[in-house]
């Protein structure tokens, strides 16, 4: 097939075009679909969806699942997929809410090591077990969601008073979040580790033969959803006042896939560009916000982000397989 | 034949690459006798033979990847037939395999960086460095292209660079070559021997493996001929014409497997293509199989003769052309339909595309005739595999027993699994797309005389064939493609193999005008 | 290659009743594992487990998981997997209570209709929409329960005019229970699906070797799709199951861990997640095997909330094994 490429050098120029616009496309949907989710919410709700202050809830509703979504990114990067982001963001929040007498920087450790773990164990069961990445983080999900209900035997934990709760609310949260995004983004741009994310997802095999440990990477993309599901799980913690339930985060893994692959990222791996996941993000926390204004019955947006989560992956398939 | 090396261009006596003597064998089957290879400094050095004269296995032993059971190999005159893959790299042979291994998303620069990347002071990426070498290693091989560039967003040419660069980033003093004109159009091909001149002139030595022997007269210094494995000669490309090179790599008088006879009569047209075409790939491909004939399609790999088939069972979609069975025009919109219709075919990729490998014989032999043997959805299982009993005793597959699974037969054998599994769905029309691959010689014979019982069944037959003398001794009419055409028509009671490589191998004019229908 | 066949021919001439006790036993591994578990159970319960009023109460106990299970096994056997059928089980459960008012067999008829549907779009994502299944059916696992409480509004709804499954009666000769009953012919039905009809034959060819199933003919987007609703309809039987045993529903119910967590089983039971491999069979000793295991964590006195996190863990190292296993029979 290749054998019979165009060798008329017109011919590759004309082949340009297309590509060019196959590529923005696929790395621009994101931006589009939000522009056009924010013109329907203009359209159906007006001033009340355009206030000032409705914006500032989108963003700070963004902040967690955004969170999530920046290691589901990375871990998808490499072809592989974190279904326990939402259960991990859960366990981190009980775990700081029980661990809270111990002061707050020994609890935000406890957190830290939570996560860690989490992905640890995911990241090491993918490697050494060749097992599905969707098979051990589904499980995942179970024994992380199984540990977050055992710790108080399905209680909610409060501790009322306490000083990670400024980090809850307002500019505080969002900073968090720029924060996050900020030392992720510097890893897969500024350092030899980016590089090697892109490339396991990208080519395994010319990864291997480059001499990259393609295991190390792997491990170490899990490692970092799990951090970002601790962060997550200390915001949440902080955001509810001081309470943590076991509960919490269900659908959460739905919505940072829906987020991610609207982002533009390619489910098999290596491509996928990091504006775009923030702006899938918006894009889904958007849409609830939209739904919730227009007085929508509030189990219909669990529907609704299925829907997009499916409407997401085959419209990226179409426009990858776009001449 | 002939070793009057030294002649042509080769500057000094110095060799960078020496090899004496190498013998592999795979089980029984001897995949190299005896070869003797060396290459200088500045050198292009031309490896030619055809499919399975051993080159691949040449390559894999230069490389360290495959050790040779005799013979030594020693590099700027110090042995290391003992030396790992890595340690050859450090002293500079690398190979470019057709299969590049880059990675499609990453940069040029990252690319050729990938796994030993530059790093500031601080411990980051230093992209500037990367750039500034990779510039310069561009600017090495004097095509001008973007460090920054996505490797995927180029063009195979440039990705060929792409990955000559990377061997160069490593110190390559020994370039290995595999092929890269198997996937290089006219053009592109003459970007890549201005790089190649380019590198010679600063030392470097290219083995250079390539199927197109006009290639071989524009770029090569010298040139080896391999076939079957052993060592024909080694000749200054000056000193030796097409025609020449051509009787050196078929070299023997043609083996006729099996006298297959040619003057069954025919019967009535049972499929006709006429002018297939699928963009990029088929070019208005027209042919017509009659009862009872056995039609050889020859070709070199990447004319289009797998895509043929493909095309024709429904696998990939074509953007024109029509399909006739049995004079009726026919809309083969799916390998299912194609089944229902009456065709057949025997993939080339026989693990992935043939054999189920983890179901039973039997089951693999009836997948194509469960619906035929079904009533109201329910197999008739009783009769299907009395049906496979009967297909298996008639092509003599050897196994135990037929519920043992088919991954554990021979290659000989799990063809003619597919087989059975082909003509059990009563088929017209059958395809066989490279149907001896892999296949030892004996359960070739058994599968060439089995052609012939098909034939006088009243089978139309199609095969595609890489092996000439195979495909001399089994059609009745042989259609040479190339670019994905049917570039003519030879009789094989009279032809040559030279008139079918002739025809098989693209003039270097027509390369260089390209471009698809 | 031509080696290979030489080891073959020769062991299988040296069959003798060493090797065919090795296959045996290897073939009925499992089962002897559970005949094991129930000898444990047994003396931890002071021999109260192995009684016929025990036995008959685990196996109603899971026969919810065990119908689910039976379908999961098809689309796992086509290379697959089907996120959604807990949450399916849920909607329909919904679906069957709302329309109670109907009657019994409207409501049925709408339950299994529900399903089917719901296991055809999963289908279709698959196969024509080309979305891997893993996202596919996680899509629907949400869709699914969001209609659930869209249906209920997230209230418990009672059934008011409960119905035997056994033409009216709840239990056959006032022994076996209809729960068991049922789970028993859909596992029937499933086995005769796989092993004697034609579509059996096509999801086995498709796990196995996609491409070769495609050149071969097989309607590879039908059959596909016929899995994924067979799964469907399973989780719909699995619903009215579960509200007869319980008398009432709720939406959360799709997060019962050991309904959405239906594969477990399967794997267990020794169906390959490559595809391909495996059978129904299997399966019920899958279920049987953790059904026990389960009842051991009562009987041990585990509570119930850890045993979420447990069978999240006994699943990784089953499949753990399981995949080890096969590998090295690959290497052979």
């Amino acid at each position: 097939m290749s054998a019979l490429a165009p060798a008329r050098p017109d011919a590759r120029a004309l082949r340009w075009l297309p590509r060019l616009n196959k590529r923005f496309l696929i790395d621009y949907m994101a931006w589009v679909l939000l522009l056009a989710l924010a013109l329907i919410g203009v359209a159906t709700n007006g001033s009340l969806f355009a206030s000032g202050s409705n914006l500032n809830n989108i963003v700070e509703q963004s902040v967690i699942i955004g969170l999530l979504a920046i290691g589901q990114f990375v871990v998808i990067l490499t072809g592989g997929i974190d279904l326990s982001v939402g259960s991990a963001m859960a366990l981190t929040a009980m775990v700081v809410g029980v661990s809270m007498p111990l002061g707050t920087p020994g609890a935000v450790l406890m957190a830290v090591l939570t996560g860690t773990l989490v992905g640890l164990a995911s990241g090491l069961t993918v490697v050494y077990g060749g097992l599905p990445p969707f098979i051990v983080t589904f499980a995942m999900m179970a024994v992380a969601r199984g540990l977050a209900l055992t710790i108080t035997s399905g209680k909610s934990v409060q501790v009322l008073d306490n000083s990670l709760l400024g980090l809850g609310f307002g500019w505080q949260k969002v900073a968090v979040w720029a924060l996050a995004i900020a030392v992720v983004w510097f890893i897969l741009t500024r350092t030899r580790t980016g590089v090697r994310v892109y490339a396991v997802g990208g080519n395994v095999e010319a990864a291997r033969v480059s001499g990259i440990s393609t295991p190390r990477v792997i491990v170490l993309v899990y490692v970092i959803s799990g951090l970002c599901a601790a962060t997550a799980g200390i915001l949440s913690f902080a955001r509810n006042g001081g309470v943590a339930v076991p509960t919490s985060g269900q659908g959460y893994e739905m919505e940072t896939i829906a987020a991610v692959v609207l982002g533009g990222v390619n489910l098999l791996g290596g491509e996928g560009r990091f504006v775009g996941a923030i702006a899938g993000t918006v894009f889904v926390v958007m849409l609830r916000n939209i739904l919730d204004l227009s007085n929508a019955d509030a189990f219909w947006s669990f529907c609704v982000i299925g829907v997009v989560l499916w409407g997401a992956v085959m419209l990226r398939g179409a426009l990858e397989r776009m001449r | 034949m002939s070793d009057d090396d030294n002649t042509a261009r080769a500057p000094g006596a110095r060799r960078v690459l020496e090899a004496h003597g190498l013998v592999k064998r795979y089980a029984g089957v001897t995949a190299l006798a005896g070869v003797d290879f060396d290459l200088h400094p500045g050198e292009v050095h031309c490896l030619v033979g055809e499919n399975g004269a051993g080159k691949s296995t040449l390559i894999k032993i230069l490389t360290g990847a495959v050790t040779p059971d005799a013979g030594s190999i020693a590099i700027d005159g110090e042995d290391v037939t003992s030396a790992s893959i890595r340690e050859r790299r450090e002293r500079g042979i690398s190979v470019i395999y057709q299969d590049l291994n880059l990675v499609p998303q990453l940069t040029v620069a990252e690319n050729i960086f990938l796994g030993s990347e530059p790093r500031t002071r601080l411990g980051m990426l230093d992209r500037a460095a990367m750039r500034r070498a990779t510039e310069q290693l561009i600017a090495d091989l004097g095509v001008p292209f973007a460090a920054s560039a996505r490797v995927g967003e180029l063009g195979i040419s440039l990705q060929q660079l792409t990955a000559t660069a990377r061997a160069l980033a490593l110190g390559g003093k020994v370039l290995i070559m595999d092929e890269p004109s198997a996937v290089l159009g006219g053009k592109e091909l003459d970007v890549l021997f201005g790089v190649i001149r380019r590198l010679t002139a600063q030392g470097i030595g290219i083995v250079y493996i390539s199927h197109r022997l006009e290639e071989i007269f524009e770029i090569g210094d010298r040139v080896t001929v391999l076939r079957d494995g052993n060592y024909v000669g080694t000749s200054a490309v000056a000193d030796i014409d097409q025609a020449e090179l051509v009787r050196r790599m078929v070299g023997r008088d043609v083996v006729r497997y099996e006298n297959l006879d040619i003057d069954t009569p025919k019967g009535a047209e049972v499929l006709r293509v006429d002018s297939l075409t699928r963009r990029g790939v088929l070019r208005d491909v027209s042919l017509t199989v009659r009862a009872g004939e056995v039609v050889g399609i020859a070709g070199l790999v990447g004319a289009g003769r797998t895509e043929l088939a493909r095309a024709i069972m429904g696998l990939d979609a074509v953007d024109s052309g029509t399909v006739y069975l049995d004079g009726k025009p026919r809309r083969v919109t799916s390998a299912a339909k194609a089944v229902r219709l009456g065709l057949a075919l025997v993939p080339e990729d026989r693990r992935a595309e043939g054999i189920v490998p983890m179901l039973s014989v039997r089951d693999n032999a009836a997948l194509s005739m469960v619906r035929t043997m079904s009533k109201l959805g329910v197999v008739q299982f009783r009769r299907m595999y009395r049906r496979v009993g009967e297909l298996a005793r008639d092509l003599a597959v050897k196994v135990p027993d037929l519920r043992d699974p088919v991954s554990g037969l021979s290659g000989g054998n799990q063809q003619k699994v597919v087989l059975a599994k082909c003509l059990a769905s009563d088929c017209r029309v059958l395809i066989m797309d490279e149907p001896t691959v892999g296949i030892d010689v004996g359960a070739k014979r058994e599968i060439y005389s089995l052609i012939g019982t098909l034939k006088q069944r009243g089978l139309g037959v199609v095969v595609i064939s890489s092996e000439l003398p195979e495909i001399l001794s089994i059609s009745d009419r042989i259609l040479v493609m190339s670019e994905g055409r049917i570039q003519g028509e030879v009789d094989p009671r009279t032809t040559t193999q030279e008139e079918i490589l002739h025809l098989a191998i693209p003039p270097m004019d027509a390369l260089a005008q390209g471009g698809a229908a | 290659m031509s080696v290979e066949l030489a080891t073959s021919t020769s062991v299988s001439e040296s069959r003798d009743w060493v090797a065919l006790a090795k296959i045996a036993l290897s073939r009925s591994a499992l089962w002897l594992l559970l005949v094991a578990l129930a000898v444990v159970a047994n003396v931890l319960s002071h021999g109260s487990f192995l009684t016929l009023k025990n036995v008959v109460n685990i196996l109603a106990q899971n026969s919810v998981l065990g119908v689910l299970a039976v379908g999961q096994t098809l689309v796992i056997l086509t290379a697959g997997i089907d996120l959604s059928l807990g949450s399916i089980t849920a909607l329909v459960a919904i679906v069957v209570l709302q329309a109670q008012g109907l009657g019994f067999g409207l409501s049925l008829l709408a339950g299994l209709l529900v399903g089917l549907i719901a296991g055809l779009v999963n289908g279709l994502l698959v196969s024509v929409g080309r979305v891997p299944p893993f996202i596919a059916t996680l899509g629907m696992m949400q869709v699914a329960m969001g209609l659930a409480y869209v249906l209920s509004q997230g209230f418990s709804i009672n059934d008011n005019q409960h119905v035997g499954l056994l033409f009216g009666h709840d239990k056959l000769f006032g022994l076996v229970p209809s729960l068991v009953i049922v789970w028993a012919v859909v596992t029937v039905v499933a086995w005769f699906v796989t092993k004697r009809m034609r579509y059996g034959s096509y999801i086995y060819a498709v796990g196995g070797s996609p491409k070769t199933a495609r050149t071969s003919g097989v309607p590879v987007t039908k059959t596909l799709v016929f899995a994924y609703a067979f799964a469907g309809v399973c989780a719909a039987i699995g619903a009215v199951l579960y509200v007869n045993r319980n008398g009432n529903a709720e939406p959360s119910i799709a997060n019962i861990t050991t309904l959405s967590m239906s594969m477990a089983p399967v794997v267990v039971g020794g169906t390959s997640l490559f595809g391909g491999i495996g059978g129904v069979w299997k399966t019920i000793s899958g279920v049987l095997v953790l059904g026990v295991l389960g009842n051991i964590m009562v009987l041990v006195g585990v509570p119930a909330n850890p045993q979420q996190a447990i069978q999240g863990v006994i699943m990784i190292a089953v499949v753990f094994i399981f995949v080890a296993q096969e590998r090295r029979q690959r290497l052979r």
